[in-house]
């Protein structure tokens, strides 16, 4: 085995929490013998909130940053899930799983078997949800009733501070924080944006992170259809979406977890990102993204995060995991836009139901299952969540497997209602 | 309103099948019925199998030790592979892991990098299965204990006496065996098989048919035509032959799976017998010699003739069609290499239990079921192919086409970004995981060209102290345990209760 000595010099383009975090975890890779991270932030970018799930505890200790020292500098709100207020109703989903396992049975499936006229309201089994129809606002961390599964809980915090946060630890790991010019955004003669602050970057730069997220703009899809591999990822020709909407209207950034959305704001048909690494440019982030409820762009930036610190795109290697990269995120950025879609179509906004969506829903009415998929973002429980609670669907009846008699089925059930309602 | 599954086929797939849905179906709900017939033998697969039916087994309840004792059972710590590479070598593909993962990385990696410092450094050494395989030793993994153990165990198994074993256990639970053979098979309108005609002159009228048939596939192909998927430019070998022969008494807790010239060689040492076999490709071997080749390896006196069987690598392309699910050797085959065909029945059943619902129409649940289901195979197919491949044999036409043939699509990618950087691929869904795949190529000395840099540049004393402590622990281990004949000889008496929810991998979950 041969060990390349070669020095890799790293452009980060971007000023949202995930160019950050990919700064840090570059730096935390870069050779012994040399090297360099430059992160080239975007003034324009205003990062608000951060909505991150309980995987920011693995990500911090992913990038070697004290989780404990986040939580006591950016003290951040504990949300429980996310509620959508409608012209018609109000409706919340939470971020905490329903019920839990009983003798390898999920309760979802005891739910299938016993049915909701035994039962009632699906979600009357979910610690979040009856800990937020009590009107508790903020539950300690780690808070747990004897028969549920913990909370997971959503933290939410000011993306700015956390970015001064981050940028104190990058400066302290010799990470280049550079101002990026935007006054060289430009337009040609048919309208279309020209982005050249990349003259700027370094002549060796060796690999571009690029994060840039420009809102409310339609990538020229044809274009990547024909050529996929050349032109999007230099960004250097953007074309202007006519809708300038903007996607997700904060209520106020302290409005724990509730964002109200109008059915106008919705963009069913803003194009996919087709390909994410090519060119010996990586491009990360939540340009493919529709929407952000909850937090699935950050969770997708973790998941990114981690694959390309998995597969270290070292030159020699880009093209070898290349076709891989790039069918993993395409397939996370279209699971995202699906788990976004059910949630507006909860909210009476959304676009017409993608074929897996349709599935999806199918397979849970029919028998109270969902899709295996590899490398799903979202758990069934988080799905379930939406299918019962945004949606209204009944889980599909399924046999009560015959090591649980009704009566014990029932009376777990009642146990963990109990359980719950008593923890607080 | 009750309805009635028909399962056609006893054997292990049809029992297995036959015991599982009456653990998991209230009889008001749902009547089972079972048509085998004595005068039909069965291939009677799986005499080496993996950790996962010891996970099957307690879904049913079964008492461990009465299924050791009943089915004339040995434990099994993992796969000795031997000649699997240029030079003559052997490997243990053990149930369990190697090392400690270190953050987000497998042990393997750094086991690589330390290599390339020391190359005498032995993998092996670095996992508690292998260390106590191959010292022939056994005990179950401690739920209680801190240390880290990470291994698991399955059994090599008499199948005949398993399928025997659940038909008395599926009886019991109700489900009705029909002795016949099956003469036609009837389809209403729709196309669904509404029922079947036995020679005996009885009637079979069902809601839901499962085909067990084996390789003949009465159903799925027969009835309803579905076509089959061959693989077999990739697995070549499609013929086998069988012979028991008289127990050596060693009792090795492993099975072994011996490379030869135009193929393999199985040992299976069960308690009162050992179960042998040579796998091979009747292009590259004539079956009289492969009986010859065969009886000259057996060490004990054989106890039967020779029993030929013919096979073809491929799988349905689908596997529940309309009302007919295909479950076993009639749903695909992949030769034994890697002791998967009891899995592959169990995956079906449970794939099955779970999406199943008396009642929906199910097809939803059958696009699931079916994608699923392929993709294990086509999972389990690659890793089969690669221990061929990776061997890079050239001493005979067979391992020289193995070595050159062009590879699936899948398997490929993952074969170019291991050899190019080191890194195994890692997925959510199939059987074999990381560990596997690294046990498999490094012990069949098929290493990366190159490491990742973050990995090769990692200070080798570190290494050695990680390797060194790994190696120590598992040696201190494996000193306490006792010999695996010996706690044979102990089964049932004075013994702890065996663990239950261990993965493949010795976790516990």
């Amino acid at each position: 085995m041969e060990t390349n000595r070669e020095k890799i010099n790293i452009a980060i383009v971007g000023g949202g929490v995930e160019s950050y975090w990919a700064a840090l975890a570059c730096a935390g890779q870069l050779p012994q013998n040399g090297g360099s991270v430059t992160l080239f932030d975007d003034p324009l970018f205003a990062s608000s909130v951060v909505t991150a799930g309980d995987w920011l505890e693995e990500c911090h200790e992913l990038l070697g940053i004290s989780h404990e020292f986040f939580l006591r500098t950016l003290q951040p709100r504990v949300g429980l899930g996310l509620e959508i207020a409608t012209s018609e109703n109000n409706l919340f989903i939470p971020s905490t799983q329903t019920g839990y396992t009983y003798k390898n049975c999920t309760f979802s499936r005891l739910y299938a078997a016993l049915g909701k006229s035994q039962l009632g309201y699906y979600l009357d089994y979910n610690y979040a949800y009856l800990l937020h129809k009590a009107g508790v606002e903020s539950p300690p961390r780690n808070a747990r009733a004897a028969m549920c599964d913990g909370l997971r809980v959503m933290y939410q915090f000011d993306g700015q501070r956390y970015k001064e946060f981050l940028a104190e630890i990058l400066v302290a790991r010799s990470v280049n924080i550079v101002s990026a010019d935007a006054s060289k955004v430009q337009r040609d003669k048919n309208g279309a944006i020209i982005l050249s602050v990349y003259p700027e970057l370094p002549a060796e730069t060796g690999l571009l992170i690029d994060f840039w997220w420009v809102k409310n703009v339609k990538t020229t899809c044809e274009k990547i259809v024909k050529n996929p591999s050349r032109d999007f990822f230099a960004l250097n020709r953007l074309e202007i979406k006519d809708s300038c909407t903007q996607q997700i209207n904060y209520a106020g950034p302290w409005m724990l977890e509730r964002r109200v959305i109008y059915s106008d704001d919705a963009e069913p048909n803003r194009t996919e990102a087709l390909s994410f690494w090519a060119d010996g440019q990586i491009k990360m982030g939540a340009d493919g993204l529709k929407f952000r409820f909850l937090d699935s762009a950050e969770r997708v930036f973790f998941w990114q995060l981690q694959s390309l610190l998995m597969y270290w795109p070292e030159q020699r290697f880009f093209s070898l995991v290349a076709n891989k990269m790039n069918r993993e995120w395409c397939a996370w950025q279209s699971e995202v836009n699906d788990f976004e879609n059910l949630i507006l179509t909860a909210a009476g906004c959304g676009p017409a139901l993608s074929s897996e969506n349709t599935a999806r829903m199918d397979l849970f009415r029919e028998v109270g299952a969902l899709p295996e998929h590899e490398g799903a973002i979202f758990e069934n429980a988080e799905w379930e969540n939406i299918l019962v609670a945004g949606l209204g669907l009944e889980p599909g009846y399924r046999c009560l497997p015959l090591d649980i008699t009704e009566a014990e089925g029932l009376a777990y059930a009642r146990r963990v209602k109990e359980s719950c309602l008593e923890s607080f | 309103m009750q309805q009635h599954i028909v399962i056609v086929g006893g054997g292990t797939s049809g029992w297995m099948t036959a015991a599982a849905l009456s653990n998991h179906f209230k009889s008001e709900e749902i009547k089972i019925s079972l048509v085998e017939s004595d005068t039909i033998g069965t291939v009677g697969v799986g005499e080496a199998t993996i950790p996962y039916l010891r996970y099957f087994n307690q879904r049913l309840g079964i008492d461990e030790r009465d299924f050791v004792r009943a089915t004339n059972a040995t434990y099994k710590l993992g796969i000795e592979f031997i000649d699997w590479s240029a030079q003559a070598s052997s490997y243990v593909h053990p149930f369990g892991d190697f090392g400690e993962k270190i953050g987000q990385d497998e042990f393997y990696l750094y086991w690589l990098a330390h290599k390339k410092n020391n190359p005498l450094a032995d993998f092996s050494k670095c996992s508690t299965a292998v260390v106590a395989a191959l010292q022939q030793k056994f005990t179950y993994p401690k739920s209680q204990n801190k240390d880290w153990q990470g291994y698991t165990y399955a059994f090599h198994i008499d199948a005949l006496k398993y399928a025997h074993y659940l038909r008395h256990y599926a009886e019991k639970k109700g489900v009705l065996r029909h002795e016949g053979i099956i003469e036609s098979v009837e389809l209403s309108e729709s196309g669904d098989i509404s029922k079947l005609l036995l020679k005996n002159g009885q009637t079979l009228v069902g809601d839901i048919f499962i085909d067990c048939s084996g390789f003949r596939s009465l159903l799925m192909a027969g009835a309803l035509n579905v076509g089959f998927e061959d693989w077999s430019r990739w697995l070549i070998c499609d013929r086998a032959v069988a012979i028991p022969s008289q127990s050596d008494n060693q009792f090795k807790p492993y099975t072994q799976a011996q490379a030869m010239q135009c193929g393999w060689r199985w040992e299976i040492p069960l308690a009162n017998r050992t179960g042998n076999g040579l796998v091979y490709s009747g292009a590259y071997m004539s079956d009289e010699n492969a009986c010859a080749y065969l009886k000259n390896k057996i060490v004990g006196c054989p106890l039967a003739e020779p029993n030929f069987i013919q096979f073809k690598a491929g799988r349905r392309v689908q596997s529940w069609v309309r009302n007919c699910v295909a479950i076993g050797l009639s749903s695909g085959f992949l030769e034994p290499l890697e002791s998967t065909s009891i899995y592959l029945i169990q995956l079906g059943i449970m794939k099955f239990l779970e999406l199943y619902s008396p009642k929906a129409a199910g097809c939803n649940a059958r696009q699931e079921f079916n994608q699923v289901v392929g993709l294990e195979y086509e999972r389990v197919r690659d890793f089969i192919i690669m221990h061929y491949y990776a061997a890079q044999r050239t001493d005979s036409d067979f391992w020289r086409y193995c070595s050159h043939m062009e590879l699936p699509d899948s398997l490929r990618e993952r074969l170019d970004i291991y050899r190019a950087m080191g890194l195994i691929d890692q997925y959510e869904i199939g059987l074999f995981k990381t560990p596997s795949w690294a046990a498999a190529l490094i012990g069949q000395q098929f290493f990366p060209a190159h490491l990742q840099r973050r990995i090769a540049d990692l200070d080798k004393k570190a290494l050695l102290n990680l390797v060194n402590d790994c190696e120590h622990k598992i040696s201190a281990y494996v000193k306490k345990m006792p010999d695996h004949k010996e706690f044979l000889s102990h089964l049932g008496v004075d013994q702890e209760v065996p663990p239950s929810g261990l993965n493949f991998y010795g976790v516990f979950c």
